[in-house]
């Protein structure tokens, strides 16, 4: 497969997967406008099928009110979110489903569920959230992690992101991704903590521990994304000007400076929690129906990926 | 109140009279000598360049730079010395990092003996961007020299950007303390910090500007997202500044508005005896000259 590098990619990928053999998604607790929305685009250009688990009626009440088309899609009542959830987690545990995306239910309380005993989705790693972006001005996709719900990874967990985030850069066809460890400072310094513990990374990826991608770190977003400010800085690694995963410090500085680019640049944003033996989407209120069909379309790339190989990550 | 790099460009050569000192520590950066012609030409500063002064020609050459009237103080070693003395004779009204290493100026300066800090006030960087679809500038701190502030410290974040910005006619700015979240989540200590900053300003401790926190990036700046969400108050969706969490977020933000967003910016670090403009070797002449202007305010 060749590299996907725009959000339009991403959907026309996603359609192609699906021709093969067409991707299911259950959404949980679905009467939520925005969702019904996505999936509604989705299915209407064949990037998947979907099963709607939630309030009947209000699934209805919504899609009239807001004119979305749901005649293709399958409604299976379950009034109470929760219920729905569990429902809609026990489709995707049967592999009816390749995907789950979240409605009008907690993240934690969806999460939690999939993590449950009762069921068989835990995959090795903890379950963190990374959003793909299309920014105008670079010349591929960034994958940015975590702004959604690691809130001060450490050693173990940046790891973690690493390989979840490389997965989805694998299930988007790049073999061996690009990974940038972010800093304020492209160099290691005593007073920036962030930099002493991608440093502590790098060592571990020079030992041969991470060879899942090519890493770099600490290394500033723009020297990341730009080659010509890294050569300017003597910076010489493959990563640097050409990243495609950008591994931050913190969930404020992804959650903020990915707003940035959403709110004040024509960026596309298709956010996905992977770690789990099936991947989430999740859309919010505020994306575009481009965000939400390029969030689903992840989603079922990333599931096509895993059922590829071996369903664990 | 100064809307744009325009309105602060028209503010400074209504109130410099006489052209102010600006020292570069270290060889001067093309891009930084074209901003300080630019300025000089207008009467607004005399510029002191210390370093090579045979490596300073030269690249004025390359870049067609015309130094005439720029002072030379041909210097080998240290170069932050020179800007120090002249800081303790009051010589220098505006310092510009050139060819030398941010840390390494700022923690020489930073040193006791320097005469750089005043007592214990805190020393912070802020960043400007006229970001184009609100229509007006908007201030971000810290993107240079705090790289995690405690709760202490950022409360001295926000005392120094409400004293910065009233110099360009903010009479009470609206800050927010930023967060991923607009509420509050024990687990997330900068909620807490930005709430415990938010009370004080209800409760007068912090004079001169309206504070509230945690708010998300769009409830901060947007004011259909905050009304969306219910977060209600002065604050919400008119932020003039930003307070972010930690040094990566502001900075981060600082790059997305200078390389993607396009936004004119620039930043300067007050604080200390004279301002500082330590912009990077990738940012444009634009910002440099944005950044002079935010000093000489």
């Amino acid at each position: 497969m060749e590299p996907i590098t725009s959000a339009d990619g991403i959907i026309e990928a996603a359609k192609r997967v699906s021709e093969k053999k067409r991707k299911h998604v259950a959404v949980a607790a679905a009467a939520d406008a925005a969702v019904l929305e996505a999936v509604s685009a989705a299915e209407s250009e064949a990037v998947c099928d979907v099963t709607l688990f939630g309030d009947a009626d209000k699934i209805r009440q919504i899609s009239n009110a807001e004119s979305i088309d749901i005649r293709n899609l399958n409604i299976e009542n379950y009034p109470d979110p929760v219920e729905a959830a569990y429902n809609a987690v026990r489709m995707a545990d049967s592999r009816d489903a390749d995907a789950i995306m979240k409605g009008f239910v907690g993240t934690s309380t969806l999460l939690k569920t999939i993590l449950s005993r009762d069921f068989n989705l835990r995959g090795k790693n903890t379950m963190s959230h990374t959003a793909v972006l299309d920014i105008p001005g670079y010349h591929k996709l960034l994958g940015i992690t975590d702004g959604g719900m690691i809130v001060k990874p450490d050693f173990e967990t940046k790891l973690q992101l690493i390989d979840n985030g490389s997965m989805i850069f694998n299930a988007l066809g790049f073999e061996k991704p690009k990974v940038a460890l972010s800093s304020a400072i492209d160099y290691v310094h005593e007073n920036f903590p962030s930099t002493i513990l991608n440093q502590r990374l790098m060592e571990h990826y020079n030992a041969g521990n991470i060879p899942s991608c090519e890493l770099f770190g600490p290394i500033t977003l723009e020297a990341a994304t730009s080659k010509e400010i890294a050569s300017s800085r003597g910076i010489e690694s493959p990563v640097a000007g050409d990243a495609d995963l950008f591994v931050v410090d913190s969930i404020e500085e992804c959650n903020i400076v990915s707003k940035v680019l959403i709110l004040f640049t024509k960026t596309t944003f298709a956010g996905v929690i992977v770690g789990a033996k099936v991947p989430v989407s999740l859309v919010s209120r505020t994306d575009s129906v481009q965000n939400k069909k390029a969030s689903l379309s992840i989603a079922c790339l990333v599931a096509d990926y895993l059922s590829e190989h071996g369903g664990d990550i | 109140m100064v809307k744009d790099f325009g309105d602060l460009e028209s503010l400074v050569r209504s109130s410099i009279h006489k052209p102010q000192r600006v020292m570069v520590i270290g060889n001067c950066f093309y891009k930084w000598m074209l901003a300080l012609r630019k300025a000089m030409d207008a009467g607004l500063i005399s510029p002191v360049l210390i370093g090579n002064e045979k490596a300073i020609r030269e690249n004025a050459e390359i870049h067609s730079v015309d130094l005439t009237g720029f002072e030379i103080s041909d210097t080998v070693g240290d170069v932050v010395q020179p800007a120090v003395e002249a800081l303790n004779s009051d010589q220098v009204d505006v310092l510009v990092r050139g060819d030398v290493g941010t840390l390494d100026m700022l923690s020489a300066l930073f040193a006791r003996e320097s005469g750089f800090r005043l007592g214990k006030k805190l020393v912070s960087g802020i960043s400007a961007h006229f970001v184009g679809k609100l229509g007006r500038l908007l201030f971000v701190t810290d993107p240079i020299v705090v790289p995690a502030p405690d709760l202490k410290a950022k409360i001295g974040l926000v005392e120094n950007a409400a004293a910065y910005t009233a110099k360009l006619g903010f009479q009470k700015p609206n800050i927010a303390l930023t967060a991923a979240v607009e509420v509050i989540y024990p687990v997330m200590q900068h909620t807490l910090e930005a709430a415990v900053i938010a009370k004080m300003s209800d409760r007068k401790q912090i004079k001169d500007c309206l504070v509230d926190g945690p708010l998300s990036m769009d409830c901060a700046v947007i004011e259909s997202a905050a009304k969306d969400k219910g977060v209600t108050g002065w604050v919400a969706g008119k932020a003039d500044i930003l307070v972010q969490p930690n040094i990566e977020t502001s900075y981060g933000m600082y790059k997305a508005f200078v390389f993607f967003v396009k936004a004119p910016s620039g930043c300067v670090v007050v604080g200390g005896k004279v301002p500082i403009c330590a912009t990077s070797l990738a940012d444009s002449v634009e910002t440099n000259y944005n950044s002079l202007l935010m000093a000489l305010v």
